[in-house]
Protein backbone atom coordinates (compact mmCIF):
# COMPACT_ATOMS: atom_id res chain seq x y z
CA UNK A 1 0.00 0.00 0.00
CA UNK A 2 1.59 2.98 -1.25
CA UNK A 3 1.89 6.08 1.50
CA UNK A 4 -0.15 8.73 0.36
CA UNK A 5 1.94 12.45 0.71
CA UNK A 6 0.54 14.50 -2.14
CA UNK A 7 -3.06 16.20 -1.95
CA UNK A 8 -5.48 14.71 -5.44
CA UNK A 9 -4.58 17.83 -7.33
CA UNK A 10 -0.73 17.63 -6.73
CA UNK A 11 -0.70 13.87 -7.82
CA UNK A 12 -2.79 15.15 -10.88
CA UNK A 13 -0.40 17.75 -11.42
CA UNK A 14 2.80 15.62 -11.13
CA UNK A 15 1.52 12.78 -13.82
CA UNK A 16 0.95 15.42 -16.30
CA UNK A 17 4.08 17.36 -15.73
CA UNK A 18 5.97 14.12 -15.91
CA UNK A 19 6.78 14.33 -11.93
CA UNK A 20 7.70 12.13 -8.89
CA UNK A 21 4.61 10.50 -7.91
CA UNK A 22 3.26 9.23 -4.31
CA UNK A 23 1.39 6.93 -6.19
CA UNK A 24 -0.51 6.34 -9.65
CA UNK A 25 -3.65 9.10 -9.97
CA UNK A 26 -7.29 8.09 -11.24
CA UNK A 27 -9.58 10.49 -12.80
CA UNK A 28 -12.17 8.31 -15.10
CA UNK A 29 -13.62 10.49 -18.30
CA UNK A 30 -16.87 10.13 -16.43
CA UNK A 31 -20.81 11.71 -17.95
CA UNK A 32 -23.64 10.99 -16.49
CA UNK A 33 -24.73 7.27 -18.34
CA UNK A 34 -23.22 5.05 -15.67
CA UNK A 35 -24.02 7.09 -12.92
CA UNK A 36 -27.53 7.13 -13.94
CA UNK A 37 -28.15 3.81 -14.57
CA UNK A 38 -26.20 2.44 -11.42
CA UNK A 39 -28.38 4.66 -9.54
CA UNK A 40 -31.58 3.45 -11.69
CA UNK A 41 -32.34 6.68 -13.26
CA UNK A 42 -33.35 6.80 -16.60
CA UNK A 43 -31.07 8.50 -18.51
CA UNK A 44 -33.81 10.60 -19.77
CA UNK A 45 -34.91 11.44 -16.51
CA UNK A 46 -31.15 12.44 -15.89
CA UNK A 47 -30.47 14.54 -18.25
CA UNK A 48 -33.73 16.73 -18.39
CA UNK A 49 -33.22 17.24 -14.60
CA UNK A 50 -29.60 18.71 -14.66
CA UNK A 51 -29.57 18.36 -10.65
CA UNK A 52 -30.14 14.91 -11.05
CA UNK A 53 -27.99 13.88 -13.54
CA UNK A 54 -24.62 15.95 -12.00
CA UNK A 55 -25.50 14.42 -8.72
CA UNK A 56 -26.07 10.95 -9.72
CA UNK A 57 -21.99 11.29 -10.76
CA UNK A 58 -21.36 12.77 -7.24
CA UNK A 59 -23.31 10.08 -5.67
CA UNK A 60 -20.50 7.33 -7.11
CA UNK A 61 -17.94 9.96 -6.13
CA UNK A 62 -18.93 9.26 -2.66
CA UNK A 63 -19.50 5.72 -2.71
CA UNK A 64 -16.05 4.60 -3.93
CA UNK A 65 -14.20 7.39 -1.93
CA UNK A 66 -13.40 9.47 -4.76
CA UNK A 67 -10.77 9.36 -6.99
CA UNK A 68 -7.77 12.09 -7.92
CA UNK A 69 -9.13 13.99 -10.72
CA UNK A 70 -11.81 14.99 -13.68
CA UNK A 71 -10.95 15.09 -17.29
CA UNK A 72 -14.01 16.94 -17.77
CA UNK A 73 -16.28 18.56 -14.74
CA UNK A 74 -19.57 16.79 -15.61
CA UNK A 75 -21.60 16.69 -18.59
CA UNK A 76 -22.54 20.71 -19.22
CA UNK A 77 -21.14 21.80 -22.26
CA UNK A 78 -18.17 24.92 -21.83
CA UNK A 79 -19.41 27.91 -23.61
CA UNK A 80 -18.06 31.22 -24.11
CA UNK A 81 -20.80 34.34 -23.99
CA UNK A 82 -20.35 34.30 -27.91
CA UNK A 83 -24.24 33.26 -28.88
CA UNK A 84 -23.32 29.87 -31.12
CA UNK A 85 -20.49 28.83 -29.36
CA UNK A 86 -21.80 25.78 -27.32
CA UNK A 87 -23.66 24.79 -30.76
CA UNK A 88 -22.60 21.86 -32.80
CA UNK A 89 -23.26 21.14 -36.57
CA UNK A 90 -23.59 17.34 -36.30
CA UNK A 91 -26.51 15.70 -35.33
CA UNK A 92 -27.71 14.17 -32.17
CA UNK A 93 -30.29 11.57 -31.44
CA UNK A 94 -31.72 12.23 -27.86
CA UNK A 95 -32.93 9.60 -25.03
CA UNK A 96 -36.85 10.50 -24.91
CA UNK A 97 -37.26 12.01 -28.17
CA UNK A 98 -35.51 9.73 -31.43
CA UNK A 99 -33.78 6.71 -28.65
CA UNK A 100 -35.44 4.75 -25.88
CA UNK A 101 -36.10 6.38 -22.92
CA UNK A 102 -32.71 4.87 -21.04
CA UNK A 103 -30.37 5.05 -24.11
CA UNK A 104 -27.14 7.51 -23.87
CA UNK A 105 -27.40 9.93 -26.33
CA UNK A 106 -25.77 9.22 -29.82
CA UNK A 107 -23.98 10.70 -32.93
CA UNK A 108 -25.88 10.49 -36.23
CA UNK A 109 -23.64 10.55 -39.08
CA UNK A 110 -25.41 12.44 -41.52
CA UNK A 111 -24.19 14.96 -44.32
CA UNK A 112 -25.41 18.30 -42.56
CA UNK A 113 -22.40 20.63 -44.05
CA UNK A 114 -22.08 20.70 -47.69
CA UNK A 115 -19.65 20.82 -49.88
CA UNK A 116 -21.47 24.18 -51.25
CA UNK A 117 -21.11 25.39 -47.64
CA UNK A 118 -16.86 25.58 -48.63
CA UNK A 119 -17.00 28.84 -49.81
CA UNK A 120 -18.89 30.60 -47.28
CA UNK A 121 -16.60 29.04 -44.36
CA UNK A 122 -13.55 30.23 -46.49
CA UNK A 123 -15.05 33.57 -47.13
CA UNK A 124 -16.57 33.85 -43.69
CA UNK A 125 -14.31 32.22 -41.26
CA UNK A 126 -16.18 29.73 -38.67
CA UNK A 127 -18.08 31.44 -36.46
CA UNK A 128 -19.51 34.22 -39.18
CA UNK A 129 -20.22 30.89 -40.82
CA UNK A 130 -22.55 29.67 -38.22
CA UNK A 131 -24.30 33.06 -37.95
CA UNK A 132 -25.37 33.23 -41.75
CA UNK A 133 -26.88 29.75 -41.92
CA UNK A 134 -28.06 29.86 -37.88
CA UNK A 135 -31.71 28.83 -38.97
CA UNK A 136 -30.68 25.88 -41.19
CA UNK A 137 -28.20 24.68 -37.90
CA UNK A 138 -30.81 25.74 -34.85
CA UNK A 139 -34.12 26.96 -36.07
CA UNK A 140 -34.83 28.28 -32.45
CA UNK A 141 -35.39 32.14 -32.31
CA UNK A 142 -31.96 33.53 -30.67
CA UNK A 143 -33.03 34.82 -27.64
CA UNK A 144 -33.80 31.38 -26.73
CA UNK A 145 -30.22 30.24 -27.62
CA UNK A 146 -28.53 32.81 -25.47
CA UNK A 147 -30.80 31.38 -22.35
CA UNK A 148 -29.25 28.21 -23.23
CA UNK A 149 -25.88 29.24 -23.52
CA UNK A 150 -26.42 31.30 -20.32
CA UNK A 151 -27.71 28.35 -18.49
CA UNK A 152 -25.07 26.05 -20.12
CA UNK A 153 -22.28 28.56 -18.92
CA UNK A 154 -24.37 28.25 -15.20
CA UNK A 155 -24.40 25.05 -14.50
CA UNK A 156 -20.67 24.13 -16.11
CA UNK A 157 -19.32 26.44 -13.25
CA UNK A 158 -21.27 25.38 -10.58
CA UNK A 159 -19.73 21.95 -11.66
CA UNK A 160 -16.41 22.96 -11.90
CA UNK A 161 -16.62 24.27 -8.10
CA UNK A 162 -18.57 21.81 -6.65
CA UNK A 163 -15.44 19.60 -7.28
CA UNK A 164 -13.50 22.07 -5.92
CA UNK A 165 -14.93 21.44 -2.56
CA UNK A 166 -14.60 17.54 -2.63
CA UNK A 167 -10.59 18.46 -2.97
CA UNK A 168 -10.72 17.58 -6.97
CA UNK A 169 -10.02 19.56 -9.99
CA UNK A 170 -10.97 18.90 -13.48
CA UNK A 171 -8.16 18.83 -16.08
CA UNK A 172 -9.73 20.75 -18.61
CA UNK A 173 -12.07 23.78 -18.71
CA UNK A 174 -12.83 24.43 -22.46
CA UNK A 175 -13.64 21.30 -24.96
CA UNK A 176 -12.61 21.78 -29.03
CA UNK A 177 -12.76 19.38 -31.86
CA UNK A 178 -9.78 19.49 -34.34
CA UNK A 179 -11.21 21.17 -38.01
CA UNK A 180 -11.02 17.58 -39.22
CA UNK A 181 -12.75 15.90 -36.61
CA UNK A 182 -15.83 19.16 -36.88
CA UNK A 183 -15.78 18.65 -40.68
CA UNK A 184 -15.98 14.78 -40.41
CA UNK A 185 -18.78 14.44 -38.18
CA UNK A 186 -20.67 17.95 -39.74
CA UNK A 187 -20.74 16.13 -43.32
CA UNK A 188 -19.84 12.56 -42.76
CA UNK A 189 -16.55 10.52 -42.53
CA UNK A 190 -17.38 9.06 -46.37
CA UNK A 191 -18.39 12.70 -47.94
CA UNK A 192 -14.85 14.81 -45.54
CA UNK A 193 -13.38 11.31 -47.35
CA UNK A 194 -14.40 12.33 -50.86
CA UNK A 195 -13.27 15.37 -50.41
CA UNK A 196 -9.53 14.77 -49.22
CA UNK A 197 -9.10 13.09 -52.11
CA UNK A 198 -10.91 15.34 -54.66
CA UNK A 199 -10.83 18.77 -53.43
CA UNK A 200 -7.81 18.75 -51.27
CA UNK A 201 -6.40 22.26 -51.66
CA UNK A 202 -10.28 23.56 -51.13
CA UNK A 203 -10.27 21.36 -48.17
CA UNK A 204 -7.13 22.73 -46.79
CA UNK A 205 -8.50 26.46 -47.48
CA UNK A 206 -11.31 25.60 -45.16
CA UNK A 207 -9.53 23.99 -42.64
CA UNK A 208 -7.29 27.02 -42.09
CA UNK A 209 -10.53 29.37 -42.18
CA UNK A 210 -11.54 27.68 -39.16
CA UNK A 211 -8.38 27.60 -37.54
CA UNK A 212 -8.61 31.53 -35.86
CA UNK A 213 -12.00 31.22 -34.42
CA UNK A 214 -11.41 27.77 -32.85
CA UNK A 215 -8.63 28.68 -30.91
CA UNK A 216 -9.29 32.41 -29.81
CA UNK A 217 -12.74 30.64 -28.52
CA UNK A 218 -11.62 27.81 -27.07
CA UNK A 219 -8.86 29.89 -25.09
CA UNK A 220 -11.83 32.05 -23.60
CA UNK A 221 -13.53 29.17 -22.76
CA UNK A 222 -11.05 27.81 -20.92
CA UNK A 223 -10.09 31.00 -19.50
CA UNK A 224 -13.70 31.83 -18.28
CA UNK A 225 -13.59 27.98 -16.67
CA UNK A 226 -10.05 29.18 -14.68
CA UNK A 227 -9.16 25.29 -15.04
CA UNK A 228 -5.90 24.29 -16.57
CA UNK A 229 -6.49 22.79 -19.74
CA UNK A 230 -8.26 22.21 -22.98
CA UNK A 231 -9.87 18.84 -24.18
CA UNK A 232 -9.22 18.76 -28.33
CA UNK A 233 -11.10 16.04 -29.68
CA UNK A 234 -10.14 14.19 -32.06
CA UNK A 235 -10.99 10.16 -33.69
CA UNK A 236 -11.28 10.58 -37.57
CA UNK A 237 -7.84 11.64 -38.43
CA UNK A 238 -6.02 8.79 -36.82
CA UNK A 239 -4.16 5.78 -38.54
CA UNK A 240 -7.39 3.36 -37.98
CA UNK A 241 -8.78 5.79 -41.00
CA UNK A 242 -6.36 7.63 -43.14
CA UNK A 243 -2.64 6.66 -43.71
CA UNK A 244 -0.05 9.15 -43.03
CA UNK A 245 0.25 11.80 -45.50
CA UNK A 246 -2.92 12.46 -45.21
CA UNK A 247 -2.61 12.91 -41.42
CA UNK A 248 0.25 14.72 -41.99
CA UNK A 249 -1.68 17.15 -44.01
CA UNK A 250 -5.31 17.21 -43.08
CA UNK A 251 -5.09 16.55 -39.08
CA UNK A 252 -1.59 17.15 -37.66
CA UNK A 253 -0.67 20.89 -38.74
CA UNK A 254 -3.99 22.11 -37.30
CA UNK A 255 -3.61 19.83 -34.32
CA UNK A 256 -0.25 21.00 -33.32
CA UNK A 257 -0.87 24.70 -34.20
CA UNK A 258 -3.86 24.46 -31.89
CA UNK A 259 -1.85 22.62 -28.86
CA UNK A 260 1.05 25.18 -29.36
CA UNK A 261 -1.80 28.30 -29.32
CA UNK A 262 -3.37 26.74 -25.95
CA UNK A 263 0.69 25.97 -24.48
CA UNK A 264 1.52 29.99 -24.84
CA UNK A 265 -1.22 30.53 -23.06
CA UNK A 266 -1.03 29.04 -20.20
CA UNK A 267 -3.15 25.65 -20.81
CA UNK A 268 -2.64 22.16 -21.28
CA UNK A 269 -4.07 20.28 -23.85
CA UNK A 270 -5.78 16.49 -23.08
CA UNK A 271 -6.10 14.91 -26.27
CA UNK A 272 -8.33 12.65 -26.95
CA UNK A 273 -7.95 10.20 -28.86
CA UNK A 274 -10.64 7.69 -29.77
CA UNK A 275 -9.91 5.19 -32.48
CA UNK A 276 -6.01 3.60 -33.03
CA UNK A 277 -3.55 6.33 -33.63
CA UNK A 278 -0.87 3.99 -33.02
CA UNK A 279 1.36 4.63 -36.22
CA UNK A 280 1.00 8.59 -35.19
CA UNK A 281 2.49 8.37 -32.04
CA UNK A 282 5.90 9.59 -32.68
CA UNK A 283 4.77 12.99 -34.24
CA UNK A 284 3.46 13.73 -30.78
CA UNK A 285 6.84 14.07 -29.79
CA UNK A 286 7.11 17.14 -31.44
CA UNK A 287 4.54 18.63 -29.55
CA UNK A 288 4.96 21.10 -26.18
CA UNK A 289 7.15 18.69 -23.78
CA UNK A 290 4.61 18.14 -20.90
CA UNK A 291 1.96 20.49 -21.49
CA UNK A 292 -0.12 17.87 -23.31
CA UNK A 293 -1.94 14.42 -22.33
CA UNK A 294 -2.89 11.64 -24.60
CA UNK A 295 -5.91 10.06 -23.56
CA UNK A 296 -6.33 6.88 -25.10
CA UNK A 297 -9.63 4.54 -25.29
CA UNK A 298 -7.42 1.30 -25.67
CA UNK A 299 -7.80 1.08 -29.68
CA UNK A 300 -4.52 2.43 -29.47
CA UNK A 301 -1.68 0.70 -28.04
CA UNK A 302 -0.80 2.21 -24.76
CA UNK A 303 1.89 0.35 -23.89
CA UNK A 304 3.56 0.93 -27.41
CA UNK A 305 2.61 5.17 -26.57
CA UNK A 306 4.45 5.10 -23.37
CA UNK A 307 8.12 3.70 -25.05
CA UNK A 308 7.32 6.42 -27.95
CA UNK A 309 6.17 8.92 -25.77
CA UNK A 310 8.27 8.31 -22.48
CA UNK A 311 9.49 12.07 -20.69
CA UNK A 312 7.77 13.72 -23.13
CA UNK A 313 4.05 13.69 -22.00
CA UNK A 314 1.73 12.37 -20.11
CA UNK A 315 -0.71 9.40 -20.79
CA UNK A 316 -4.30 8.55 -19.94
CA UNK A 317 -6.32 5.34 -20.18
CA UNK A 318 -7.13 2.83 -20.62
CA UNK A 319 -9.29 0.74 -19.09
CA UNK A 320 -11.58 -0.97 -21.72
CA UNK A 321 -15.00 -0.45 -22.04
CA UNK A 322 -15.54 -4.21 -22.77
CA UNK A 323 -13.82 -5.26 -20.01
CA UNK A 324 -15.49 -2.57 -17.43
CA UNK A 325 -18.20 -3.80 -18.61
CA UNK A 326 -18.02 -7.77 -19.11
CA UNK A 327 -15.05 -8.76 -17.42
CA UNK A 328 -14.70 -9.85 -13.55
CA UNK A 329 -13.29 -7.77 -11.24
CA UNK A 330 -10.10 -9.59 -11.21
CA UNK A 331 -9.42 -9.61 -14.76
CA UNK A 332 -10.19 -5.64 -14.21
CA UNK A 333 -7.60 -5.98 -11.70
CA UNK A 334 -4.93 -7.48 -13.03
CA UNK A 335 -5.28 -5.07 -16.29
CA UNK A 336 -5.15 -1.93 -13.94
CA UNK A 337 -1.53 -3.56 -12.49
CA UNK A 338 -0.27 -4.28 -15.91
CA UNK A 339 -1.15 -0.41 -16.58
CA UNK A 340 0.47 0.94 -13.48
CA UNK A 341 3.40 -1.28 -14.20
CA UNK A 342 4.37 -0.67 -17.57
CA UNK A 343 2.65 2.58 -18.53
CA UNK A 344 2.68 4.32 -14.71
CA UNK A 345 6.40 3.13 -14.47
CA UNK A 346 8.73 6.96 -13.85
CA UNK A 347 4.94 8.33 -13.52
CA UNK A 348 3.50 10.36 -16.37
CA UNK A 349 0.34 8.06 -16.09
CA UNK A 350 -3.34 8.74 -14.96
CA UNK A 351 -5.15 5.87 -15.14
CA UNK A 352 -8.32 6.52 -16.39
CA UNK A 353 -11.37 4.47 -18.29
CA UNK A 354 -10.90 3.62 -21.58
CA UNK A 355 -13.70 6.94 -23.59
CA UNK A 356 -15.98 7.44 -21.05
CA UNK A 357 -16.95 5.17 -18.44
CA UNK A 358 -19.53 2.70 -20.60
CA UNK A 359 -23.15 2.83 -19.35
CA UNK A 360 -22.82 -1.25 -18.73
CA UNK A 361 -19.76 -0.67 -16.26
CA UNK A 362 -19.96 -2.75 -13.33
CA UNK A 363 -19.74 -0.91 -9.83
CA UNK A 364 -17.79 -3.77 -8.67
CA UNK A 365 -15.22 -3.59 -11.47
CA UNK A 366 -15.23 0.79 -11.33
CA UNK A 367 -14.48 -0.06 -7.67
CA UNK A 368 -11.54 -1.27 -8.48
CA UNK A 369 -10.32 0.26 -11.32
CA UNK A 370 -10.46 3.33 -8.34
CA UNK A 371 -8.85 1.26 -5.05
CA UNK A 372 -6.36 -0.18 -7.46
CA UNK A 373 -4.50 2.86 -7.75
CA UNK A 374 -4.63 3.47 -4.20
CA UNK A 375 -3.31 0.09 -3.24
CA UNK A 376 -1.25 -0.78 -5.87
CA UNK A 377 2.04 0.86 -6.68
CA UNK A 378 5.72 -0.79 -7.50
CA UNK A 379 7.86 1.87 -8.43
CA UNK B 1 -3.78 -1.28 -73.46
CA UNK B 2 -6.67 1.01 -71.48
CA UNK B 3 -6.75 0.71 -68.08
CA UNK B 4 -9.24 -2.15 -66.94
CA UNK B 5 -12.30 -1.60 -64.34
CA UNK B 6 -10.35 -3.04 -61.55
CA UNK B 7 -7.59 -1.03 -61.53
CA UNK B 8 -9.99 2.30 -61.88
CA UNK B 9 -11.22 1.10 -58.84
CA UNK B 10 -7.92 0.92 -57.19
CA UNK B 11 -7.67 4.35 -58.19
CA UNK B 12 -11.10 5.60 -57.02
CA UNK B 13 -11.45 6.75 -60.82
CA UNK B 14 -15.42 7.25 -60.29
CA UNK B 15 -15.68 8.58 -64.03
CA UNK B 16 -13.94 5.78 -65.53
CA UNK B 17 -15.77 3.13 -63.72
CA UNK B 18 -18.63 4.54 -63.88
CA UNK B 19 -18.38 5.61 -67.37
CA UNK B 20 -17.16 2.42 -68.55
CA UNK B 21 -19.95 0.55 -66.94
CA UNK B 22 -22.50 2.23 -68.47
CA UNK B 23 -20.91 2.18 -72.09
CA UNK B 24 -19.89 -1.43 -71.96
CA UNK B 25 -23.66 -2.48 -70.19
CA UNK B 26 -24.73 -0.03 -73.26
CA UNK B 27 -22.84 -1.92 -75.95
CA UNK B 28 -24.37 -5.31 -74.64
CA UNK B 29 -21.84 -6.84 -72.91
CA UNK B 30 -23.51 -8.77 -69.77
CA UNK B 31 -23.55 -7.42 -66.58
CA UNK B 32 -22.25 -10.52 -64.74
CA UNK B 33 -18.66 -10.30 -66.56
CA UNK B 34 -18.66 -6.47 -65.55
CA UNK B 35 -19.69 -7.66 -61.99
CA UNK B 36 -16.90 -10.00 -62.14
CA UNK B 37 -13.97 -6.88 -62.82
CA UNK B 38 -15.22 -4.81 -60.44
CA UNK B 39 -14.84 -7.91 -57.91
CA UNK B 40 -11.36 -8.25 -58.93
CA UNK B 41 -10.78 -4.59 -58.48
CA UNK B 42 -12.30 -5.04 -54.42
CA UNK B 43 -10.20 -8.19 -54.31
CA UNK B 44 -6.39 -6.09 -55.17
CA UNK B 45 -8.12 -3.08 -52.85
CA UNK B 46 -8.43 -6.07 -50.01
CA UNK B 47 -4.70 -7.13 -50.76
CA UNK B 48 -3.45 -3.64 -50.81
CA UNK B 49 -5.41 -3.52 -47.07
CA UNK B 50 -3.87 -6.37 -45.74
CA UNK B 51 -0.53 -5.67 -46.88
CA UNK B 52 -0.83 -1.86 -45.10
CA UNK B 53 -0.39 0.54 -47.86
CA UNK B 54 -4.32 1.06 -48.35
CA UNK B 55 -6.09 2.16 -44.94
CA UNK B 56 -9.64 2.68 -44.18
CA UNK B 57 -10.37 5.56 -46.03
CA UNK B 58 -9.57 3.72 -49.34
CA UNK B 59 -11.40 0.73 -47.99
CA UNK B 60 -14.39 3.55 -47.72
CA UNK B 61 -13.92 5.13 -51.19
CA UNK B 62 -13.62 2.02 -52.85
CA UNK B 63 -16.97 0.51 -51.36
CA UNK B 64 -18.48 3.33 -52.42
CA UNK B 65 -17.92 3.23 -55.86
CA UNK B 66 -18.38 -0.58 -55.95
CA UNK B 67 -22.02 0.01 -54.67
CA UNK B 68 -22.67 2.94 -56.97
CA UNK B 69 -21.40 0.85 -60.21
CA UNK B 70 -23.12 -1.93 -58.67
CA UNK B 71 -26.82 0.24 -58.50
CA UNK B 72 -26.25 0.62 -62.22
CA UNK B 73 -25.94 -3.11 -62.96
CA UNK B 74 -27.66 -5.27 -60.39
CA UNK B 75 -31.19 -4.10 -62.71
CA UNK B 76 -29.87 -5.60 -65.67
CA UNK B 77 -29.03 -9.00 -63.91
CA UNK B 78 -32.73 -9.73 -64.89
CA UNK B 79 -33.09 -13.37 -63.79
CA UNK B 80 -29.11 -14.20 -63.67
CA UNK B 81 -28.54 -15.35 -60.61
CA UNK B 82 -25.02 -14.60 -58.26
CA UNK B 83 -22.70 -17.44 -57.80
CA UNK B 84 -22.90 -16.81 -54.02
CA UNK B 85 -19.86 -18.47 -51.44
CA UNK B 86 -22.75 -17.84 -48.63
CA UNK B 87 -25.09 -16.18 -47.01
CA UNK B 88 -24.59 -13.75 -44.16
CA UNK B 89 -27.44 -12.16 -41.94
CA UNK B 90 -26.18 -8.64 -40.45
CA UNK B 91 -27.37 -5.78 -38.20
CA UNK B 92 -26.70 -3.77 -35.33
CA UNK B 93 -28.23 -4.39 -32.42
CA UNK B 94 -31.04 -2.51 -30.84
CA UNK B 95 -30.13 0.57 -28.77
CA UNK B 96 -26.99 1.31 -31.41
CA UNK B 97 -27.38 3.68 -34.79
CA UNK B 98 -23.47 3.19 -35.91
CA UNK B 99 -23.08 1.60 -39.41
CA UNK B 100 -20.10 2.61 -40.94
CA UNK B 101 -17.94 -0.44 -40.27
CA UNK B 102 -21.06 -2.81 -40.96
CA UNK B 103 -21.67 -1.00 -44.34
CA UNK B 104 -17.66 -1.42 -45.44
CA UNK B 105 -18.33 -5.25 -44.58
CA UNK B 106 -21.45 -5.41 -46.19
CA UNK B 107 -20.33 -4.41 -49.31
CA UNK B 108 -16.83 -6.62 -49.26
CA UNK B 109 -18.76 -9.32 -48.66
CA UNK B 110 -20.96 -8.76 -51.13
CA UNK B 111 -17.73 -7.94 -53.53
CA UNK B 112 -16.15 -11.23 -52.51
CA UNK B 113 -19.44 -13.25 -53.71
CA UNK B 114 -21.79 -13.14 -49.96
CA UNK B 115 -25.62 -13.32 -50.02
CA UNK B 116 -25.83 -10.12 -47.60
CA UNK B 117 -28.71 -9.72 -46.05
CA UNK B 118 -28.63 -6.49 -44.01
CA UNK B 119 -31.40 -5.76 -41.65
CA UNK B 120 -29.99 -1.72 -40.71
CA UNK B 121 -29.80 -0.65 -36.99
CA UNK B 122 -30.89 -0.49 -33.76
CA UNK B 123 -32.24 -4.08 -34.89
CA UNK B 124 -34.30 -5.36 -32.56
CA UNK B 125 -33.65 -9.00 -30.83
CA UNK B 126 -36.37 -10.91 -33.07
CA UNK B 127 -35.64 -9.23 -36.02
CA UNK B 128 -32.47 -11.01 -36.15
CA UNK B 129 -34.25 -14.77 -34.96
CA UNK B 130 -37.09 -14.17 -37.90
CA UNK B 131 -34.17 -13.08 -40.54
CA UNK B 132 -31.98 -16.45 -39.33
CA UNK B 133 -35.26 -18.39 -39.44
CA UNK B 134 -36.09 -16.92 -43.36
CA UNK B 135 -32.81 -16.63 -44.46
CA UNK B 136 -31.10 -19.55 -43.23
CA UNK B 137 -27.70 -18.11 -43.53
CA UNK B 138 -24.48 -19.64 -42.51
CA UNK B 139 -23.38 -16.48 -40.40
CA UNK B 140 -25.03 -13.94 -38.30
CA UNK B 141 -22.91 -10.72 -37.84
CA UNK B 142 -23.53 -8.35 -35.30
CA UNK B 143 -22.45 -4.66 -35.56
CA UNK B 144 -21.47 -2.93 -32.38
CA UNK B 145 -19.99 0.50 -31.60
CA UNK B 146 -21.12 0.78 -27.98
CA UNK B 147 -21.76 -1.75 -24.76
CA UNK B 148 -25.06 -1.15 -24.95
CA UNK B 149 -25.22 -3.95 -27.76
CA UNK B 150 -23.93 -6.67 -25.47
CA UNK B 151 -27.39 -7.24 -23.70
CA UNK B 152 -28.98 -7.92 -26.89
CA UNK B 153 -26.33 -9.85 -28.78
CA UNK B 154 -26.29 -12.18 -25.83
CA UNK B 155 -30.47 -12.46 -25.90
CA UNK B 156 -30.22 -13.08 -29.48
CA UNK B 157 -27.36 -16.25 -29.40
CA UNK B 158 -29.56 -17.73 -26.51
CA UNK B 159 -32.76 -17.87 -28.28
CA UNK B 160 -31.31 -19.42 -31.51
CA UNK B 161 -29.96 -22.18 -28.92
CA UNK B 162 -33.26 -22.17 -27.57
CA UNK B 163 -34.69 -22.71 -30.69
CA UNK B 164 -32.09 -25.45 -31.96
CA UNK B 165 -30.76 -22.47 -34.30
CA UNK B 166 -27.49 -22.39 -33.44
CA UNK B 167 -25.90 -25.62 -34.36
CA UNK B 168 -25.49 -24.95 -38.09
CA UNK B 169 -25.01 -21.12 -37.70
CA UNK B 170 -21.26 -19.02 -37.32
CA UNK B 171 -21.94 -16.08 -35.05
CA UNK B 172 -19.69 -13.32 -35.19
CA UNK B 173 -19.32 -10.00 -33.68
CA UNK B 174 -17.65 -6.86 -35.26
CA UNK B 175 -17.07 -3.13 -33.87
CA UNK B 176 -14.73 -0.91 -31.82
CA UNK B 177 -16.05 -1.91 -29.14
CA UNK B 178 -15.69 -5.31 -29.83
CA UNK B 179 -12.96 -7.40 -28.25
CA UNK B 180 -12.24 -11.41 -26.90
CA UNK B 181 -14.29 -10.51 -23.44
CA UNK B 182 -17.51 -9.38 -25.86
CA UNK B 183 -17.11 -12.42 -28.07
CA UNK B 184 -17.45 -14.82 -24.77
CA UNK B 185 -20.06 -13.31 -23.48
CA UNK B 186 -21.96 -13.42 -26.61
CA UNK B 187 -21.29 -16.80 -27.44
CA UNK B 188 -20.40 -16.05 -30.72
CA UNK B 189 -17.12 -17.94 -33.10
CA UNK B 190 -15.95 -14.94 -34.65
CA UNK B 191 -14.64 -11.29 -33.82
CA UNK B 192 -13.21 -8.30 -35.33
CA UNK B 193 -12.53 -4.53 -35.76
CA UNK B 194 -11.46 -4.81 -39.16
CA UNK B 195 -13.88 -5.29 -41.76
CA UNK B 196 -11.82 -7.63 -44.35
CA UNK B 197 -10.34 -9.14 -41.39
CA UNK B 198 -13.43 -10.14 -40.88
CA UNK B 199 -14.63 -10.92 -44.14
CA UNK B 200 -11.94 -13.49 -43.71
CA UNK B 201 -13.06 -14.90 -41.09
CA UNK B 202 -16.40 -15.59 -42.58
CA UNK B 203 -14.64 -17.36 -45.64
CA UNK B 204 -13.32 -19.91 -43.22
CA UNK B 205 -16.66 -20.18 -41.92
CA UNK B 206 -18.18 -21.14 -44.77
CA UNK B 207 -14.48 -23.27 -45.49
CA UNK B 208 -12.98 -21.16 -48.12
Amino acid sequence: MPEETMTAWERMEAAVKLKPLDRIPCAPLMDIYFPARYKGIPIVEAMRDWKKGFYSIVDIFEEVSGWDGMILPGYSIPATPHVYSGIGLGKNLFPGLELGKDEPVQFQEREVLKREDYDDIINLGWNNFKVKHKDRFNPQNEERIIRWTQRQMEKYKYEIEFWKTRGVRSLCGAMVSSPLMTLSTSRSLLQITKDIYQIPDKLEAVMEAMMDDFISDTIEAARISGEPGVFLVMERGGSFYYPLKIYERFEYPHMKRMVEAFAAEGFITVMHLDQDYTLNLPYFKDLPPKMVVAELDSCTDIFKAKEVLKGHMCIAGDVPAALSSLGTPEEVEEYCKKLIDVVGKDGGFILSTGCTCPVECRMENFKVIIETTRTYYPH
Amino acid sequence: MGKSIAQALVDFDEDFVLGEVTNRLNNGEEPIQLIRELQDGMGLIGERFESGDYFLSELLMSADLFTRAMEVLEPKLEDTALETIGKIVIGTPKGDIHDIGKNIFCTVAKAAGFEVHDLGVDVPVERFLEAVEEVKPQILGFSALITTTFKPMKEVVDLLVEKGLRENLKVIVGGGVTNETVKRHVGADGQTTDALAGLNQCKKFVSL
